[in-house]
């Protein structure tokens, strides 16, 4: 395979399709199952999964699980599908920044990656307060139960409390920042280990729960789990306010909004489009690829878990531990699978290798979040937006040390607001700030067939399909505009994703000002290089009519 | 609008100089012609390829129908159809804008070249060497006015046959090996040989070979501060060399789910500019490593290439006597 997609194994048997000669240049050929591992590392199979068996049934009481999950994956296809024509369209590193700052204008571009950036930084750092918050208490609970461990039960109490946030949320992000000033190749390995470590997570998983039984289940809930036999959690949890919609409508709510929150990650491989063969295909298929198998994972993992659990149940653990600060209910258990599968199975082989799968992979996600934003940051550089030194990279080691430091303190403060606030409110205003800085380069390319009319027309792939007459990168593009918008408007119209009442303001000022240190640091970067060393930024993201 | 502001660093002061360069547009017709009005329209004081002109592939345009021709292609694994003259040019258009070469002829013609290696060299060597007449005659019809003068080299995937097209262009020069004063100020060290590909191409050297050649063209510098590589390499151990570690098949390697990368550039390039200095060098080579790097003094850049969705990329540097002034990359 040479470079430029051509595809030189896929000959015409009756005339070859392409002529090729000795040449070098080996680039773009990430394939779909390249692609698709890109997706499924970025979708995450630990925090993904719990927030499956969490705060979806919890947020949405009532709900069928497996048509949220279906839904929610269906309409990020669709998303999946505008993305991947971005990166056809533009493919290189940043593709949706690229497309935008060249189809609209930089000024509305640049702000919008900014805030991508910041919101990135901001989510590494509650990603990583999922440590703290989930996976170490469950290691730490577990062998505490089941072990007779207080000390570890204590520390577990720790954990997720305020303070403990605070400093396992800080430890992680200093794991985090100093694996990141290691040479790349080391680590990569470090997530190659993680890729290997979630997978055996699930595998244990999946076993506990094909080979558990209703009996053992609560048998064991009982014995283990302090505070709330097995049999009065739906009771205790409608006894505090939990009511329960089994109605159609309300799955197909809670469907419509929980993609981001279940899938989020599959599109990240567009970020890396300049490293993928014919753009159009790897792009579709790898992120539907990665949708398809996370979706397939989850939705096996609840079919086998209410096998012997009702879903009532899951839902109102969930429901308890997320609204369990404001009630009088006894505190239970995290409500998160590898719990119910180290109940199912009180092993302490697996659920060690349920825990460090677990907690591992979640460094290795904030690692990736690091990764892209730094990536994103390289191309402002490129573009000669930000200053030089925060793309140089280290000598020795090759690390981009300055990107990753700015990352970190942006992480940081993801991990004080999880402290301060809760983790979920911060995941809540990623899914709203991710979405409305996706408006720019949606809205492009809804455009960008009629604005770059030429470029369209040799858009490879899927790039120049048309719908009707229309082409699919408007029609499509429309229909992702309008999910878009309804996450972003989401926040305010449902309470169960809606920011708690004295936050509105807070979440929306805070928006507005990222927004606009993006506006003020583009026009403060343009002035200076114009001054001082005699160039037009804006001669990078104009296009130049061929001679 | 105007690409500078009017102060002390407008063209006119002593020691001003502007350049727009570009690498690897690899036969990219749109990407050639973007190149050349964007040295007109930001007023570069001299254009600068390096290296790496030709394309790598030819797309077989298949004639098949009755008394009425009707064409067929394959272009990025989408079959493409023609069935009047102008149908047919908007194809032709098309690859040729992707840096590929086009050739109608029957099925029967087609299979009869992919089965002959010499055949197809040399057909490829028609195509090449015609594109590249063609684009150097084109350099002078819009430069020349402009007084631009156009300075190039050909790079590791350029056949050695190119060198004969380059030497009788009236316009553009070909500098390879060569060390040429822009003016007064500002030397021109230019070389074309990569260190060695897995592609074993037709310019790609051991480094011991590298060695040698640096050492000859870089001794013949005489103003250091003032120096210009144009040197399709980059060096080694930056982030403008770094490219992709293939398997033994030549497949990309992946680690954690990640690309694993690899320096690409010369050693004995990244020793030369450590000691010599320069004011500035350009490269290419590496498509996927557009950027900057520092080498002490001497500010390195790789403007990248999208030769293949015929998109131009370039850089512009505005250079005082020794100093760069200022430097941006472009691509349109």
């Amino acid at each position: 395979m040479l470079d430029g997609g051509l595809d030189v194994t896929a000959m015409s048997p009756a005339a070859p399709r392409l002529f090729v000669r000795n040449a070098s240049g080996l680039v773009r050929t990430v394939g779909i199952a390249g692609a698709i591992y890109f997706g499924v590392h970025c979708i995450s199979l630990s925090s993904s999964g719990i927030l499956t068996f969490y705060s979806v049934p919890g947020l949405w009481p009532g709900a069928d699980l497996l048509i949220v999950l279906t839904l929610s994956a269906i309409l990020c296809a669709m998303h999946a599908y505008t993305y991947s024509q971005i990166g056809a369209a533009a493919p290189r590193s940043g593709a949706d920044y690229t497309l935008a700052s060249r189809t609209l204008s930089p000024w509305l571009a640049f702000p919008a990656s900014f805030a991508l950036v910041v919101f990135s930084g901001l989510v590494a750092g509650a990603l990583i307060v999922w440590i703290p918050t989930f996976a170490l208490p469950a290691l730490l609970r577990a062998t505490g139960v089941l072990y007779e461990q207080s000390w570890a039960t204590d520390l577990a109490t720790f954990s997720s409390s305020q303070t403990g946030i605070l400093v396992f949320g800080t430890v992680g992000v200093l794991i985090t920042l100093i694996s990141l000033f290691y040479p790349t190749r080391t680590v990569v390995r470090v997530l190659g280990i993680g890729f290997v470590l979630g997978i055996a997570a699930w595998v244990v998983i999946v076993f506990s729960l094909a080979t558990g039984s209703a009996e053992t289940f609560q048998a064991n809930w009982n014995t283990y789990v302090p505070g709330g036999p097995y049999d009065q959690v739906v009771s205790t949890a409608e006894a505090n306010g939990m009511v329960f919609d089994r109605s159609f409508g309300n799955s197909v709510v809670a469907g419509l909004l929980m993609g981001f929150w279940i899938f989020y990650g599959y599109y990240i491989p567009t970020f890396f489009a300049g490293e993928v063969k014919e753009a159009s295909r790897t792009l579709k298929w790898g992120a539907w690829g990665s949708l398809i198998i996370t979706w397939a994972i989850f939705a096996g993992a609840v079919l086998l878990f209410t096998r012997f659990v009702p879903l009532d149940w899951m839902t109102a653990q969930g429901w308890l531990f997320i609204n369990g600060a404001n009630l009088d209910a006894p505190f239970q258990a995290e409500p998160i699978v590898t719990f119910y599968a180290s109940v199912l199975q009180p092993n302490v082989i697996f659920f060690l290798i349920m825990a460090v799968g677990f907690i591992y992979t979640l460094i290795n996600l904030a690692q990736t979040y690091f990764f892209y934003a730094s990536r994103i940051m390289f191309a402002w550089s490129f573009d000669r937006i930000v200053p030089e030194w925060i793309a140089q990279v280290d000598e020795r080691t090759g690390s981009p040390r300055n990107a990753v430091i700015v990352i970190a303190v942006l992480a940081e403060i993801g991990v004080l607001a999880s402290a301060f606030y809760s983790q979920l409110f911060v995941q809540l205003n990623f899914v709203f700030y991710a979405a409305i800085t996706m408006v720019v380069p949606i809205i492009a390319a809804i455009v960008y067939p009629y604005r770059k009319k030429h470029l369209w027309e040799q858009g490879a792939g899927h790039v120049r399909t048309m719908i009707g007459g229309i082409p699919s990168m408007t029609l499509v593009g429309i229909g992702t505009l309008a999910f878009i918008l309804l996450l972003v408007a989401s926040p305010f119209l449902w309470p169960a994703v809606g920011f708690p009442a004295d936050q509105v303001v807070n979440s929306l000022l805070i928006f507005v000002a990222i927004i606009v240190a993006g506006v003020i640091i583009f026009a403060a970067a343009r002035s200076v290089r114009k001054s001082s060393e005699g160039i037009d930024i804006m001669a990078t993201f104009q296009e130049v009519p061929p001679a | 609008m105007p690409f500078w502001s009017r102060r002390s660093d407008a063209p006119g002061v002593p020691g001003f100089v502007r350049l727009i360069q570009t690498a690897d547009l690899h036969g990219s017709n749109a990407a050639y012609r973007k190149f050349l009005a964007a040295a007109k329209q930001h007023e570069a004081r001299h254009a600068i390829i390096t290296g790496d002109l030709t394309g790598k592939a030819i797309v077989p345009i298949i004639r098949t129908g009755g008394p009425v021709p009707r064409y067929e292609a394959w272009l990025f694994g989408v079959h493409e159809t023609a069935d009047t003259d102008a149908e047919l040019d908007r194809l032709r258009k098309r690859i040729g804008d992707v840096g590929m070469y086009d050739h109608v002829c029957s099925a029967e013609e087609a299979t009869a070249i992919d089965a002959d290696k010499v055949r197809l060299h040399a057909l490829f060597v028609e195509k090449m060497n015609g594109r590249l007449a063609d684009w150097l005659t084109l350099a002078g019809e819009v430069l020349e006015p402009a007084g631009i003068p156009l300075w190039l080299i050909p790079g590791n995937d350029d056949d050695r046959s190119v060198d004969e097209v380059l030497a009788r262009s009236e316009y553009a020069r070909n500098v390879d090996h060569q060390v040429v004063e822009l003016d007064e100020h500002h030397e021109l060290v230019s070389m074309g040989d990569t260190s060695m590909t897995p592609w074993e191409c037709p310019r790609d050297y051991p480094e011991s070979h590298m060695v040698v050649a640096v050492k000859d063209l870089f001794e013949r510098v005489r103003n250091p501060a003032g120096a210009i590589l144009n040197l399709h390499c980059p060096p080694r151990d930056t982030k403008i060399d770094q490219a992709p570690a293939l398997s033994k098949d030549k497949k990309i390697t992946f680690e954690g789910g990640q690309v694993v990368m690899t320096s690409a550039g010369s050693a004995a390039i990244r020793r030369g500019v450590e000691e010599l200095q320069p004011l500035l060098s350009l490269h290419g080579h590496i498509h996927e490593a557009r950027g900057i790097h520092r080498i002490g003094r001497t500010l390195c850049l790789n403007p990248g290439s999208e030769y293949a969705e015929g998109i131009m990329k370039a850089s512009i540097v505005n250079l005082e006597r020794t100093r760069v002034k200022g430097y941006i990359l472009i691509s349109g």
